[in-house]
Formats: structure tokens, C-alpha cells, sequence
């Protein structure tokens, strides 16, 4: 009730402002001249009376200032002020303002465009299932993604290799299964398979054996 | 006692306690309306001029207060047919007047027994 009563009086006094100004003047006049007489009661003269009562006052502005600020309309009032005079400063050097708001603009979207690639190709999961249980195929030993770092692409198979393995997936039917090196045509390839979520990577060794891939142990890699 | 303005220059600090300010002003309001001159003059005086009241403290307490609804205002003729602006202690501002009574006394109280000890 009271805070209801405080912002409709504070309103009130916002709209009314040169009343609540005039009130204000009067008021403190007639403070000056209450206090002149009272010194003209004690011996003074009238002139030099009035003179010691404007000085006792000290400066009528800061008084009213004063006043005006000790209520929440007065803060308020300041701040409409800062606005309109930042307004007006702007209105009157269009260079700046232009400038102003064109690094303003280029860099929040430069920043939102930024983060929106780094969300797409880092942060976010893939959209599927279980992005856990991706694997990567490569040759390189620190191709693929690891705990959402990209460790390079180098040595990655390319799509239709992929789409080899999808027809033919080899050693992910028979996985732990270790065949016998038949000598010569195998080559040395290492699968990084990762959680996407941070947890361990694990490192799946592959030797290609009769055109086929041949899984040949795994062990973690502790990220 | 009322010549003041002739000792401003005075060696001892006519200011008020920090935050007694309004405790003061309800107390002389409590007493008869009166204006805003009227207050600091009656302050002055019943101290014995210790205290001394500026106009850029004690209006805006006055106006903070009147939005508290403690006092309210309202304006009338003074004594030289001149219109000024009195100010009436509400009944709030008695209960305000009473709470903030009390506490002085508790906080006197306590300060004058940390400094006997």
C-alpha cells in the first residue's frame, strides 16, 4: 500500500513537474525570509537580515537538487535526462553515430555468426541416436574427434569407402576375433573410435587381410 | 541562542547525529505543525544551539518523508499573513516517532555502557 501510494505520488510529481518546481521555490522563499525575520526580531536590519538568510541557505539549485533527489522520480528523472541528452549528441554527430552503430553491428554478428559455426561443427552432437557410439575410420593415428576436440582430418577414408564397409562392415560382425597375418598385403590402420560426450577414446587396430578389415585388439586412450 | 549565522565559524560541530535527522523533525512536528523555517528554528533553540539544521538536509528529509507518509503538508497562512508550507505529523508518523524513540534509547544506552566499561 505504501509502495503503491509512493509510485503514484512519484508519478504525479513526474507529470506535475513544473508545479512540484514552483511549490518548491515558494517553499524555500519563504524558508529565506521566515529565517530573515527571524534575524530582524534578534537586532538586524532588514536588508543585511535577508543577505545572512540567503547565505545560511547556501545555493537555492543545490537545495532544490537536493530535494528533487531524495525521492525515487528525482533518480528516475535523472536518468530520462542522461537519455535525452545522449539522444541529442548523437542527433548531432550523425559521423559518429554511424560508426558507432556500424562497429556495433558488424561485431554482434560477426560474434553470432562465429558461434553458430563452432555450435555446428563442435559443440553440438550429431544428429543421430546414439553419437557415443560413432566410430571414425582413418589411417592416421590421431585422425577423427576426440572428446569434441578435432584432432585433423588427415588420413580419414573417404564417404564411398564408407559405403564399402556399410555393405561389407568386416570386422565389426566378428568383433575381437583375431585372424593370423597372411603376410605381405596387410597394412597397418588404427580406427579412433570416441565418445562424443567426453568420455574415453578407444583405439580399435585394423589390418587389412584378404581385402578384408581384421581387427586386431583395442585398448583405451584416456582423454 | 537565536543568533545564528553569527557563529557559524564555531569550533564545535553543529551538525546533527548521523541519522537523527528525521527522529528530531517528528519530534518537533509532534509538538505543533509547523513550517519548514519553524523546524530547524525549533531544533536550534531546544538544543541550546548544539545543533544547526541547513535547509539542504532538512527538506529533503521532510520530503522523504512525506512520501513515507509520516508527515503530510499543506499551505497556510502564517502569523505575517504570508503563505507557507506546514507540515503535520501523521499518525504514522507518531508510531514512527515512538519506534525510532525507543531504539535511540537502546543505542544510547548501550554506547554509554561499551564506554564505562
Amino acid at each position: 500500500m505504501g509502495l503503491m501510494r509512493n509510485l503514484v505520488d512519484g508519478a504525479r510529481a513526474m507529470v506535475q513537474k513544473p508545479r512540484v518546481e514552483r511549490e518548491l521555490e515558494e517553499e524555500l522563499d519563504g524558508f529565506v525570509e521566515a529565517s530573515a525575520e527571524e534575524k530582524q526580531r534578534s537586532g538586524m536590519e532588514w536588508g543585511e537580515a535577508l543577505r545572512a538568510a540567503r547565505v545560511e541557505m547556501g545555493s537555492r539549485g543545490a537545495v532544490k537538487h537536493q530535494v528533487w533527489s531524495s525521492r525515487w522520480e528525482g533518480g528516475l528523472d535523472g536518468v530520462l535526462q542522461d537519455v535525452r541528452i545522449s539522444v541529442r549528441m548523437l542527433l548531432k554527430t550523425p559521423g559518429f553515430t554511424l560508426v558507432a552503430l556500424l562497429s556495433l553491428a558488424l561485431g554482434i554478428g560477426a560474434n553470432t555468426a562465429i558461434f553458430t559455426l563452432i555450435h555446428q561443427v563442435m559443440l553440438r552432437n550429431l544428429p543421430v541416436h546414439d553419437p557415443g557410439q560413432l566410430v571414425t575410420f582413418g589411417e592416421s593415428e590421431g585422425g577423427g574427434v576426440l572428446g569434441g576436440v578435432d584432432l585433423g582430418f588427415f588420413g580419414m577414408f573417404p564417404w564411398h569407402f564408407a559405403r564399402e564397409m556399410q555393405a561389407n562392415p568386416g570386422p565389426f560382425h566378428r568383433g575381437g576375433e583375431r585372424d593370423d597375418d597372411d603376410g605381405g598385403v596387410a597394412a597397418g590402420a588404427a580406427g579412433v573410435a570416441s565418445g562424443s560426450d567426453g568420455g574415453a577414446a578407444v583405439r580399435l587396430n585394423f589390418r587389412v587381410s584378404q581385402g578384408r578389415w581384421v581387427y586386431s585388439g583395442g585398448y583405451s586412450i584416456e582423454p | 541562542m537565536n543568533v545564528a549565522g553569527m557563529s557559524a565559524n564555531e569550533e564545535p560541530s553543529r551538525d546533527l547525529v548521523q541519522g537523527t535527522l528525521e527522529m528530531l523533525i517528528l519530534k518537533t512536528l509532534a509538538l505543533e505543525s509547523m513550517h519548514g523555517y519553524g523546524v530547524a528554528l525549533r531544533i536550534e533553540q531546544i538544543s541550546g544551539g548544539v545543533f544547526r539544521v541547513n535547509p539542504g538536509s532538512l527538506l529533503p528529509a521532510l520530503s522523504r518523508m512525506e512520501r513515507a507518509g509520516h508527515v503530510k503538508s499543506e499551505w497556510r497562512a502564517t502569523e505575517n499573513n504570508r503563505r507557507a508550507k506546514y507540515y503535520l505529523l501523521t499518525a504514522k508518523g507518531r508510531k514512527a516517532l515512538v519506534a525510532e524513540t525507543e531504539q535511540w534509547h537502546r543505542q544510547i544506552a548501550a554506547i554509554a555502557r561499551i564506554l564505562e566499561a
